[in-house]
């Protein structure tokens, strides 16, 4: 290889390192910046920051398992009780929030919830008896592509939501407790880096991630159906 | 009582100027036997002269009466509901005479059927022998339907015959004076409203049930060979919410919860504090938190509201809430319950029993209302109350209004009203002296902790002052005890525990959830 090109691949490295606290194996990031000065016609045609820049948004499209570049601390998921600081950078495999039922999260995503379910005759109830409302508690599956554990909205954090695409990568930062294998995160510990993988995207849908906690049949993707006549 | 609504006051001066001379005798005419006989007693005081007419259920009652400003001979009788149905022509009656779709265009008559012919039979004759006609049938749709048919009838036999209508809501002296005096035109508008709906059921019920009886007979020849699958309109829908409850029920997958409970004897008392975060369905997520809970088990107050709550006395009653009221609370069933309110208010006992309305109007006076109900051995003494709080009987009111007939309230106090027919009495009455009166006033504390980090929170309830509820038995309000905390203070909680449970699927429709569920969707 080209002790240019090597220049280059270093140079991203620290790039993604010291600005994003991204850690990439040096011959997968090697074959990136080859892969993008190919497609952008030969060496030399694209800036270094250009370069910086596209190969930060080929690490947030892939599945950090491709990488098997560990970053988390070795037998997290194993700890009884510690506790960790400093920046992660880690891949959402799935979302789930677990502050209330899957059964009527799914029949929301399905669109099938019945609003007459919740009809009853009461009509003259008048004041409510004070009751705790349900709050999210959105539970993640990370990974750092070697190590998976599960994380949990300990503190409610704006930037998450079911609506995140399943990979999407994120920034762990700061001191954050872990217990039985479970992260418990706040709002200061997380920054949403954007990105998703098409597999999971596939994969974990909601829909399916509810599915497989109710333990019944995961929905057929959204195809169309088979054009069938009534009397087949 | 209330004056009618907005009427289009029939132009007297014209009628009684051509035609006040020749007006001798009047035929009115009831909705049923037992109101004929209610008003004939009012109008007559007690004197009317009565005679069999050609059906034996339906009575003629006549007495001399002040209408028009001059003496007349009434000649009150009644129909039985509906004088008249509706039917397709006769080619179009057999099922097999037509394809199904084709009821949708088929013409239709209306008929007399043979259980109404001798009423027929007698309005024809006694209209024969009178100058005019008042309608004194319930003043609703249907009423006013049954009217136009009256009409129809008579007018056949009487072409030139005068006719009203009296509008009332209960058939008490008052209510029936002022009906006379303020006779005015019949509704076609409202009349035509019913034609309409009549058509649309026949038409809709007929093809739809000779549609899918004849086509589901083919299907499954053994099991329904000559069985009726019948369609209404609104039974259809209303089977349906009830299948759809059925289905959501069988499709529920129960799912196991955890949550954190605080348990904190003192004394005599033994406080629960719920979790904020109120349950979580996952295991390990709640047992992180609970063992976070038991390495630091010491409860922070952090805060401790107190403020005043009040339990509202009910809206006016209308005709859903009573019926839904008295299916949950008096275990007698809507139709039932209908029954015996239209057979109160035939009586005199209470006003109309159909009404949407749950405002009082401001001309209705409601303080003889309350009177009469003081000499009640069991509410008396409330109904007093009322008279005596500052500004007298004050209703709660609702939001809805029908603009023909007021909230359901009794007119007459009663106190040899038996069985369910007692019971549906003094439901009305307590309903009615509980809205006039005043909420129940309490007064609420809760208080907040919090225990490594995580928000508990548990409340106690003290009632300042029953009010409505001393006649209300079918509300329950009850008080809760809470133990003195002070903001800032810590404790070691008895007990902190983890607990599971399950959720459980929607429960089977009652027959309140169902007036309900008809109701949200206009059926
Ligand atoms: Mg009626």
């Amino acid at each position: 290889m080209a002790p240019e090109v090597q220049a280059v691949v270093h140079s991203t490295q620290a790039w993604l390192r010291s600005s994003w606290h991204v850690q990439v194996p040096f011959a997968w990031l090697e074959a990136c910046v080859e892969w993008l000065q190919e497609e952008a016609g030969g060496a030399g045609r694209l800036s270094q920051q250009q370069i910086n820049q596209q190969a930060l948004d080929q690490w947030l499209l892939t599945d950090l398992r491709d990488l098997g570049h560990p970053v988390l601390p070795e037998s997290l998921s194993q700890a009884q009780k510690t506790e960790l600081s400093g920046t992660f950078c880690v891949q959402v495999d799935s979302l789930l929030d677990i502050g209330q039922p899957a059964y009527g999260q799914l029949q929301k995503w399905k669109g099938s919830d019945v609003a007459n379910d919740d009809v009853s005759a009461v009509t003259q109830a008048t004041q409510r008896p004070w009751e705790a409302r349900p709050t999210r508690m959105l539970l993640l599956q990370v990974t750092d592509g070697v190590q998976s554990l599960e994380a949990m909205e300990y503190q409610s954090i704006p930037a998450l939501s079911t609506a995140l695409r399943p990979g999407v990568k994120l920034q762990l930062q700061g001191k954050m407790v872990c217990r039985l294998g479970m992260l418990l995160l706040g709002p200061s510990n997380i920054k949403v880096l954007g990105g998703e993988v098409e597999d999971l995207v596939e994969r974990n849908t909601q829909g399916k991630v509810l599915c497989r906690t109710l333990r019944v049949p995961e929905e057929q993707q959204q195809e169309p159906a088979p054009q069938q006549g009534i009397f087949n | 009582d209330i004056p009618p609504p907005p009427p289009q006051q029939a132009d007297m001066n014209r009628g009684q100027g051509q035609v006040r001379g020749q007006i001798r005798r009047v035929l009115c005419v009831a909705e049923k036997n037992d109101a004929a006989k209610g008003i004939a007693a009012i109008m007559s005081d007690g004197n009317a002269r009565r005679r069999e007419g050609m059906s034996k259920f339906n009575k003629i009652y006549e007495y001399e009466y002040n209408l028009f400003g001059q003496n007349v001979t009434v000649t009150m009788t009644s129909v039985s509901g509906h004088l008249l149905g509706l039917e397709f022509k006769a080619q179009y009656q057999k099922w097999y005479s037509c394809s199904p779709v084709l009821l949708f265009d088929a013409e239709v008559e209306k008929y007399c059927p043979d259980n109404m012919k001798l009423i027929k039979r007698t309005l024809e004759k006694e209209a024969r022998q009178c100058q005019a006609l008042v309608i004194w049938t319930d003043c609703d749709r249907e009423g006013e339907n049954i009217g136009f048919e009256i009409i129809d009838v008579c007018k056949a036999v009487k072409p030139n015959m005068q006719v009203l209508r009296a509008k009332f809501s209960e058939i008490t002296p008052n209510s029936i004076r002022r009906a006379c005096e303020t006779l005015i035109e019949p509704d076609t508008n409202v009349s035509d409203a019913v034609d309409v709906r009549q058509e649309l059921d026949l038409r809709i019920g007929a093809s739809f049930t000779r549609f899918q009886t004849m086509r589901l007979q083919k299907i499954f020849p053994q099991s329904l060979a000559n069985q009726l699958i019948s369609y209404g309109s609104c039974q259809f829908p209303t089977l349906g919410f009830v299948v759809e409850r059925f289905k959501a029920i069988q499709a529920f997958i129960p799912e196991t919860f955890y949550k954190i409970k605080v348990l904190h004897d003192v004394e005599e008392e033994s406080v629960e504090f719920s979790w904020k975060r109120n349950r979580l369905f996952h295991h390990t997520a709640c047992l992180v938190l609970y063992q976070i809970c038991m390495e630091d088990p010491i409860a922070t107050v952090s805060s401790v509201t107190s403020k005043p709550k009040s339990k509202w006395r009910p809206l006016p009653l209308d005709t859903v809430e009573m019926e839904k009221l008295a299916s949950r609370k008096l275990k007698i069933s809507a139709k039932e319950t209908m029954k015996i309110a239209e057979k109160l208010y035939t009586q005199g006992y209470i006003s109309y029993p159909r009404t949407e309305t749950n405002i009082f109007p401001e001309n209705l006076a409601l303080g003889p209302l309350v009177e009469q109900q003081t000499h009640s051995q069991a509410w008396g003494g409330f109904a007093q109350r009322v008279m005596e709080q500052p500004g007298g009987p004050n209703p709660r009111q609702g939001k809805k209004s029908d603009q023909a007939h007021p909230p359901i309230h009794p007119t007459k106090f009663a106190n040899s009203l038996q069985g369910n027919e007692g019971r549906l009495y003094e439901f009305i009455v307590r309903h009615f002296l509980a809205c006039v009166s005043q909420d129940a006033l309490g007064h609420e504390t809760v208080v907040d902790i919090t225990i490594a980090q995580e928000n508990f929170s548990a409340s106690g309830l003290m009632i300042i002052a029953r009010n409505y509820l001393d006649v209300y038995p079918y509300d329950r309000w009850s008080a809760k005890v809470i133990p003195v905390y002070e903001q800032g203070s810590q404790f070691q909680p008895s007990a902190i525990e983890m607990a599971d449970g399950q959720t459980s699927p929607p429960q089977l429709l009652t027959e309140a959830d169902l007036i309900s569920l008809m109701e949200k969707h206009g059926i």
